[in-house]
């Protein structure tokens, strides 16, 4: 009897055990979710679906993925027949494309309203064809506007102390012909500007038509909003051609994109105004496979060539450990996991420093994660950006060595020609950098500094990416890559009286001490 | 007997289960303090404890991010020697993972430009990370200067926005220098490219910098 009262009593205490644990994970795993989240509502502006507003006609994201026709163009009269309707709400006024935040031009912020996209249906809807800039305008507000309200609801706020004006079709007499971009300019300083959004290509593919086109620009205000606006790259912001941080607010623009659009890439439309890319690629993927992105040495060390000079590749490579995390959050609970995803990443962006590092990104993803999901998601974190080759690299104790020379210079008839004088002329600066330690040194990056006020250092700081041991970066006017495209720049005073002219530069790296070194150039 | 030593375990289960309820409860209540249950007066203290090492209190009031991030600065400004002629303007952005409060600086008002500390504050009131880009830079002299005059050499080189409207100034301080130089922000274009920012020096029209924006590809 004892024996057997003693088996149940041990069946019993194991049963007990069990639901003490049960009961006490269950409860830590709630607080293990984050702050709650309106599933549905986020699913219905995932899906774009508004139920306030007059309505707009529109063909999304853009022809070429919405009809898989890789040739279709904006004048094939079957996009008439294909176009969804979506209500844009939010609207100041419904005759007009703009609310008091979020204003649709066509060329400038000064267009005169009569010239505006105003409704053309008899229910008060805006229903344009697609080669008419009208209709960019409409794409644009509904792609902002929805963007906009997608990001709020997931928890964050948009910095709305300006305006942010988008001009759909920026072209005048002073834009080159070929040019076909979209450009973000957060107006940091001058503070009397708007946030300003500008559109160019007059062809046959504009970008205007392209709902990525747009989100991914929000996607830069976003970044800023949601860092403070403390600058997570003000080294490219002030003219640098590569730094992590450019690479970053890139891929986390294009994520964004992505995202939503629960698609993985962008550009398949403007990539058509690109003979670089084939017809029906996408510009940037964060799913394709063969290329060389898809591990962190290939976009990030240095490469002669300056290859990897180029935020965008590194961009990619990111949006591709991004999109690994969300498929796993994904692949947790496929209802939430997207927005889980998209609210702990740019959760980390409000961890992050100014001139900012994929390094910082990944801890503070960490950190993100720590606090919103008791670190459940450690792992995947660490294995995205392990499998694709990130690595912070070995402690490394020789600082880089510097060799330097400063070329000052004058422009005549649009030509550089040798100054007569210093003041107010300019300099550039040919470098040589080498690393003479048995390992990478990461992050290599320059930064020139005045030591009197005869210098203004303009393009201050100068990216490198990963140098490998035992190689070197040779920028210079005798071989080797442009100074005016890879290096630091200064101009000099009208008002200086210097000969010769001293100048400071500090090469820094990630994972070793920083080399510091002293020149001075005169005529 | 079989039955009836099943029906006394039974009960004992159902005795021991009501006692965990009320444990559990008590153990939840550490980490929700939203949490209504009514931990019993032995654990209350425990409870008040773990609360305060958080941050929280029950019985208090929680202290707000901006209350946070001024006692996690406070001790550190005398390391960072912030001076007394600047002064210090915080700013909240909210994030589902807290709040970041962002310090920016002026001098007679005058915003300085690149100088600033960040805050981090978890919902729950924990600091998570504190930035300090504030150098102890000089005073600048701060000499009234003509928008008109500093843009003046501008228009040689480029399309000025709005060139009649007056800016703010600022204070700049250039990469290696101790001192701020008071500059004037202008957005510009050139011939044929995207406008951009420009910084030019308050007494001499100089360009002391230049923001291209960002592009797409």
């Amino acid at each position: 009897m004892a024996i057997f009262c003693v088996k149940k009593l041990d069946t019993l205490m194991k049963a007990l055990l069990f639901v003490v644990l049960l009961t006490s994970c269950t409860r830590e795993l709630n607080e293990c979710n984050g702050p709650e989240m309106d599933v549905d509502s986020l699913a219905s502006l995932r899906e774009t679906i508004d139920t306030t507003g007059p309505r707009a006609y529109l063909v999304v994201p853009n022809p070429i993925d919405a009809t898989k026709e890789v040739s279709i163009q904006a004048t094939d009269s079957r996009l008439e027949s294909i176009m969804d309707p979506f209500q844009l709400s939010s609207l100041l006024s419904p005759s007009r494309l703009e609310n008091t935040f979020l204003k649709i031009r066509i060329k400038t912020i000064k267009d005169e309203l009569s010239t505006l996209a105003s409704p053309n249906t008899k229910d008060g809807g805006f229903d344009y064809p697609v080669n008419d800039v009208h209709y960019s305008e409409v794409m644009a507000y509904y792609a902002l506007n929805n963007m906009k309200r997608y990001v709020e609801k997931l928890g964050f706020s948009v910095l709305q102390n300006r305006p942010l004006y988008v001009m759909v079709r920026g072209n005048d007499e002073n834009t080159p012909k070929d040019e076909v971009n979209a450009y973000y300019l957060h107006s940091r300083k001058d503070t009397t500007q708007p946030r300003k959004m500008i559109l160019y290509g007059d062809t046959s593919h504009t970008p205007g038509v392209d709902r990525d086109v747009y989100w991914h620009e929000f996607g830069h205000l976003f970044n800023e909003s949601i860092s403070g606006d403390i600058g997570i790259d003000l080294a490219g912001e002030n003219g640098a051609t590569f730094t992590e941080g450019s690479a970053l607010h890139e891929c986390l623009s294009d994520y964004l994109a992505e995202s939503l659009s629960d698609r993985g890439y962008i550009g398949k439309w403007i990539g058509r105004n690109f003979s670089s890319v084939k017809p029906g690629d996408p510009l940037r993927s964060a799913l394709k496979k063969e290329d060389d992105k898809n591990r962190f040495s290939e976009v990030a060390n240095f490469d002669s060539s300056g290859k990897n000079l180029d935020r965008y590749r590194m961009a990619e490579w990111c949006s591709r450990v991004l999109w690994d995390i969300r498929t796993q959050f994904v692949n947790e609970t496929s209802k939430r996991g997207a927005f889980l995803s998209d609210r702990l990443i740019f959760s980390a962006v409000g961890l992050l420093k100014k001139d900012t590092s994929i390094r910082q990104f990944k801890e503070a993803l960490t950190t993100a994660d720590n606090e919103m999901h008791c670190g459940l998601h450690s792992k995947s974190i660490k294995n995205a950006f392990d499998s694709r080759g990130f690595t912070e690299g070995t402690a490394l104790n020789i600082p880089l060595q510097v060799n330097s020379s400063a070329v000052a210079y004058a422009i005549e008839d649009e030509k550089l020609a040798k100054p007569k004088i210093l003041a107010g002329n300019s300099a550039y600066f040919n470098l040589k950098i080498t690393n003479p330690n048995s390992s990478l040194a990461r992050n290599v990056r320059v930064t020139l500094e005045a030591l009197d006020e005869n210098l203004i250092p303009i393009v201050s700081t100068q990216g490198y990416g990963d140098l490998p041991a035992g190689t070197s970066i040779l920028v210079s006017d005798k071989g080797g890559m442009d100074p005016f495209f890879a290096s630091v720049s200064a101009s000099i005073p009208s008002g200086s009286k210097a000969t010769r002219i001293r100048y400071r530069l500090k090469v820094q790296m990630e994972n070793g001490p920083t080399a510091t070194t002293t020149g001075d150039f005169g005529l | 007997m079989k039955k009836l030593a099943s029906l006394f375990i039974l009960i004992a289960t159902g005795f021991y289960l009501y006692q965990l309820k009320e444990n559990v409860m008590a153990f939840a209540a550490f980490f929700d303090t939203t949490f209504t249950a009514q931990p019993k007066e032995s654990t209350s203290q425990l409870i008040t404890r773990q609360l305060a090492q958080v941050g929280l209190n029950s019985t208090e009031e929680r202290r707000s991010p901006l209350e946070v991030a001024n006692e996690a600065i406070q001790e550190k400004k005398a390391e960072w020697k912030i001076r007394d002629y600047h002064e210090m303007r915080a700013e909240e952005v909210s994030t589902p993972l807290g709040t970041r409060v962002t310090y920016s600086f002026f001098q007679d008002n005058i915003p300085v430009l690149d100088q600033s500390i960040q805050v981090v504050v978890s919902k729950r009131g924990k600091v998570l990370s504190i930035e300090n880009n504030y150098h102890p830079l000089e005073k600048a002299e701060v000499n009234p200067a003509d928008f008109s005059d500093a843009i003046f050499r501008l228009k040689d080189k480029f399309m000025i926005s709005d060139s009649n409207k007056v800016r703010d100034p600022v204070l700049y301080p250039i990469s290696g220098m101790s001192r701020p130089t008071l500059a004037f922000p202008v957005t510009v274009r050139t011939a044929n490219g995207p406008e951009m920012e420009v910084l030019v020096r308050g007494n001499d029209g100089e360009i002391l910098a230049k923001s291209p924006g960002r592009k797409e590809f």
